[in-house]
């Protein structure tokens, strides 16, 4: 198992975020975190990552490939971080760092785990950059000179540039268009499935869920209430909140296939 | 770029209305300029002859017009009371106020910085808070009453620790660089930890708000430690507050100063300014007045510029102000 | 406000101050006029609390006067700084272009011009006088106060609600009282609770320099002016007014911060994370 997830409880100022969740993600498989806004799924993330404010208490057990990670401590995690884990967040011009150009930020990860020469290094950049489909010229760029969808493929080249084994993606298509986020999917669970990575991807849209992920977990205020076969629970679900999110996502889908045409 | 050309004109506009503001406000004076410049005992030949040296008896518009014309010039007019030129007096001023409120900028950034980052990055919270109490408390502090306090530990007669001198400023000037140094040592201390305070609680604000952000989170996944995250890109993006924060605090350093150099008896710009006001000395304050006023607006104009030149992504500036963000 | 500590000690001092400032109106322990050349520099005792200056005069006295001068330089400031800072808010979200770009680049400029500067500009005419304080103040605050709570106007004023008020034909004025002015409440309270502080920090340095409060009337920048002068003879005279200016501006600040979190829990950043 890649991932493992048990138990785990968050709380912050004495509000519980996320309670008693437990799912796992194999090696190589693509698992998806399913809920509506506020359902507590991006603190699960936060949690694998070691990303919660300080002020949050974490219970419960996360194990990465056996490893313990709840507990820790913030220098190893940082070790486990941009090598054995990457991350993808949802807003690329809310996280790429501005003052960084695309070559910079994509060879971010590799400057803080290996002793590589600037030649390897921009080496390794560019084929990167070439296998999310980006321009060379890209690379000289300021993330606020390229498009949304630009911005997430840089994100998506500097979450896999170390070849990590497990990819947290945390609603990584939602700032985007419709036909943007359909090629950002497709890159990424390609990309994703060429590495042999597993890959943990949150969304609060089951018409993107379908597309990624063979086996999903379904959340509402901090809990799983349902999970499984993707495919499955879009067409049977039992518990009122999947019925919800199921119902959104043919809605939206139905409209945008209208728009299209 | 239009933003430049805009606020390049703004500027020129702003020193032009400040220039009036300072005329009309020395021409308003209750009675006549050059009765009160010469002084009670002075016999109405001697008014009238000043008068007549400085130009008063012409129209305020033909004054002010040349006031101005020798002001774009470069010409500032000659103090009455010692017959020095006034650029010569405000220079040998500045090499005692520059220093002293250079000197002060370093300490207050040090110390801000310092604390600041303490009170965001420390392990123990104790720690932080403490940091935190510390600056707003020092921030509190009257400019006179922590220099009293400066003076009352450290000065020569009447500290406990009697070590730097508490009043003047040596005759040989500058020539004697460590002597010159040693008073400058409580005065440049006082504004350094008052304006320190205030740095500390800006860079505490900023950085705990840029500490939740998308940015540092994406640094922290690529491998940094939130400390590490926080001092490589925390720091370099709220730089461009930051300047805007020491541009401003460098503007309020200005009162701060007047009070020090007053207090600790330094020759400088503002405790002359205030004896050419005490004295009546009216053509030289008319000058140091605009002459100061043009300074704060050229250090206004180059932080406004270097905000926009650090922040590469040219949005609306979210420039913060004095104390919290 | 009340229920941290922060809070309760900031309230309480700021409330011991209005209460000293009024009932000094009408009574202070030793009429302040009343100097006795026998008793210039006592100790604390029973008749003079903090015991008395050079003059004779009872410290406490001058002090709890002082706190009525200082209120009103206060109150006053905050006024002038309040009015100004809105209006130029105002202008800054005008639907004309140029008075919005106008007023941006005019705070910028100006903002840099130090307030002790403004005051020995009008000093020179006024003569040392509260006038000047608050006039100086009140612009330098006002300023400050525009600058800040720009961006939260701003983005209000490009808000979905704003816009839709706008297309259903709603006054100027009544978008900017009814949207934008709720939206920027948080930060301008802060702001001006900053700005009373400042107030009295600047009082105590200006009145030193000359160009504040003027003399013979109470204040403490007088109080602490005077006893700096034989700051070498008697230092802890010196003590009481510069404690109390402290106390106070800490109290100011410390109940910015909390009407700051009072009003906006979004400044809590985890819990903004969880929301």
């Amino acid at each position: 198992m890649s991932l493992v997830v048990e138990g785990l409880s968050v709380e912050i100022s004495g509000r519980q975020i996320v309670r008693n969740v437990s799912f796992q993600v194999a090696d190589g498989e693509r698992v998806g975190l399913i809920g509506s806004s506020g359902s507590g799924k991006s603190m699960i993330t936060k949690a694998i990552l070691g990303l919660l404010p300080e002020q949050a208490t974490v219970n419960g057990s996360i194990r990465l490939f056996g490893e313990e990670l709840v507990g820790i401590g913030e220098e190893k995690m940082a070790d486990l971080r941009g090598s054995y884990m990457g991350a993808i967040f949802q807003n690329p011009s809310d996280s790429l760092n501005p003052v960084l150009t695309v070559a910079q930020q994509v060879s971010l990860p590799l400057r803080l785990h290996y002793r590589l020469s600037k030649g390897q290094r921009q080496q390794r950049v560019e084929s990167m950059l070439d296998e999310v489909g980006l321009d060379g010229h890209v690379a000289g760029k300021y993330p606020s000179q390229l498009s949304g969808g630009q911005q997430q493929r840089v994100a998506i080249a500097t979450a896999l540039v170390t070849s990590p084994k497990v990819i947290i993606a945390d609603e990584p298509t939602t700032a985007l268009d419709a036909i943007t986020q359909r090629s950002i999917i497709d890159l990424l669970t390609c990309l994703v499935d060429r590495s042999g990575a597993s890959l943990l991807f949150v969304t609060h849209d089951f018409a993107v869920l379908s597309r990624v992920c063979q086996r999903s977990y379904v959340i509402d205020h901090g809990d799983v209430i349902e999970g499984g076969n993707t495919q499955v629970l879009l067409q049977q679900p039992q518990e009122s909140v999947t019925k919800e999110l199921v119902k959104a996502a043919r809605t939206l889908t139905l409209h945008v296939s209208n728009h299209g045409q | 770029m239009r933003y430049l050309v805009r606020r390049i004109v703004l500027f020129i506009l702003a020193l032009w209305a400040i220039s009036i503001l300072i005329f009309a406000s020395l021409r308003i004076l209750p009675g006549d300029i050059a009765t009160v410049m010469a002084g009670i005992n002075s016999s109405p030949e001697q008014v009238a002859g000043l008068r007549l040296r400085l130009g008063l008896n012409r129209p305020l518009p033909a004054q002010y017009g040349s006031w101005l014309k020798d002001l774009v010039h470069g010409d500032f007019g000659f103090s009455m009371l010692t017959g020095r030129s006034i650029s010569e007096q405000v220079a040998a001023r500045a090499s005692v106020t520059f220093p002293l409120v250079g000197l002060g900028i370093v300490l207050a950034l040090v110390i801000g910085l310092t604390m600041g980052c303490l009170a965001v990055m420390a392990r123990s919270t104790r720690l932080r808070s403490f940091c935190h109490m510390l600056a707003l408390v020092a921030g509190s502090i009257p400019v006179l009453w922590g220099g009293l306090l400066l003076i009352l530990l450290f000065s020569r007669g009447t500290g406990l620790i009697q070590i730097f001198p508490s009043q003047g400023f040596p005759d040989t000037g500058w020539r004697r660089p460590a002597e010159a140094l040693q008073t400058m040592a409580l005065p440049a201390a006082t504004l350094g930890l008052v304006v320190g305070a205030s740095i500390t609680r800006y860079t505490r604000s900023a950085l705990n708000d840029i500490a939740g952000s998308g940015w540092i989170d994406m640094a922290r996944s690529c491998g940094m430690t939130r400390n590490q995250a926080l001092m490589r890109v925390g720091l370099r993006l709220t730089l461009p507050q930051l300047v805007s924060v020491v541009g401003l605090t460098f503007a309020e350093m200005i009162t701060g100063a007047m009070v020090v150099e007053n207090l600790f008896a330094l020759p400088g710009l503002g405790s002359g300014l205030i004896t050419d006001i005490g004295n009546r000395d009216l053509i030289a304050v008319q000058s140091e007045l605009f002459m100061l006023a043009a300074f704060f607006l050229v250090i206004g104009l180059i932080v406004d510029l270097l905000h926009r030149l650090l922040d590469p992504r040219l949005k609306e500036s979210t420039v913060t102000g004095r104390g919290r963000s | 406000m009340w229920s941290t500590v922060e809070g309760r000690f900031a309230l309480s001092i700021l409330l011991v101050w209005v209460f000293m400032a009024v009932l000094s109106l009408v009574w202070t322990p030793q009429p302040l006029w009343a100097t006795d050349g026998q008793q210039v520099w006592q100790k604390p005792s029973h008749n003079h609390w903090l015991g008395t200056d050079g003059t004779g005069a009872d410290v406490f006295s001058w002090l709890m006067a002082g706190s009525a001068t200082n209120l009103l330089i206060c109150l006053l400031t905050v006024a002038c700084a309040a009015a100004l800072g809105i209006l130029l808010i105002a202008a800054t979200v005008s639907r004309s272009a140029l008075v919005a770009n106008t007023s941006i680049v005019l705070v910028d400029a100006l903002i840099s011009i130090p307030t002790v500067l403004i005051a020995l500009i009008l000093a020179v005419p006024l003569g040392a006088s509260v006038v000047v304080i608050v006039l100086a103040c009140g612009l330098g605050y006002g300023l400050n106060l525009a600058r800040v709570a720009r961006p939260q106007a701003l983005l209000a004023a490009r808000s979905d609600y704003v816009i839709a008020a706008q297309v259903s034909g709603a006054s100027a004025g009544r978008i900017l009282v009814s949207h934008i002015l709720p939206n920027i409440m948080p930060v301008v309270a802060v702001q001006l609770s900053l700005s009373a502080g400042s107030s009295v920090l600047a009082e105590s340095g200006l009145t030193y320099l000359g160009v504040g409060v003027s003399s013979g009337v109470p204040s403490w920048g007088h109080s602490l002016a005077t006893s700096v002068k034989l700051i070498n003879v008697y230092p802890l005279t010196a003590l009481w007014p510069g404690l109390l200016v402290t106390l106070v501006v800490l109290s100011l600040n410390l109940f910015g911060d909390s009407i700051g979190d009072a009003i906006d829990p979004q400044s809590n950043s985890a819990l903004r994370e969880a929301a």
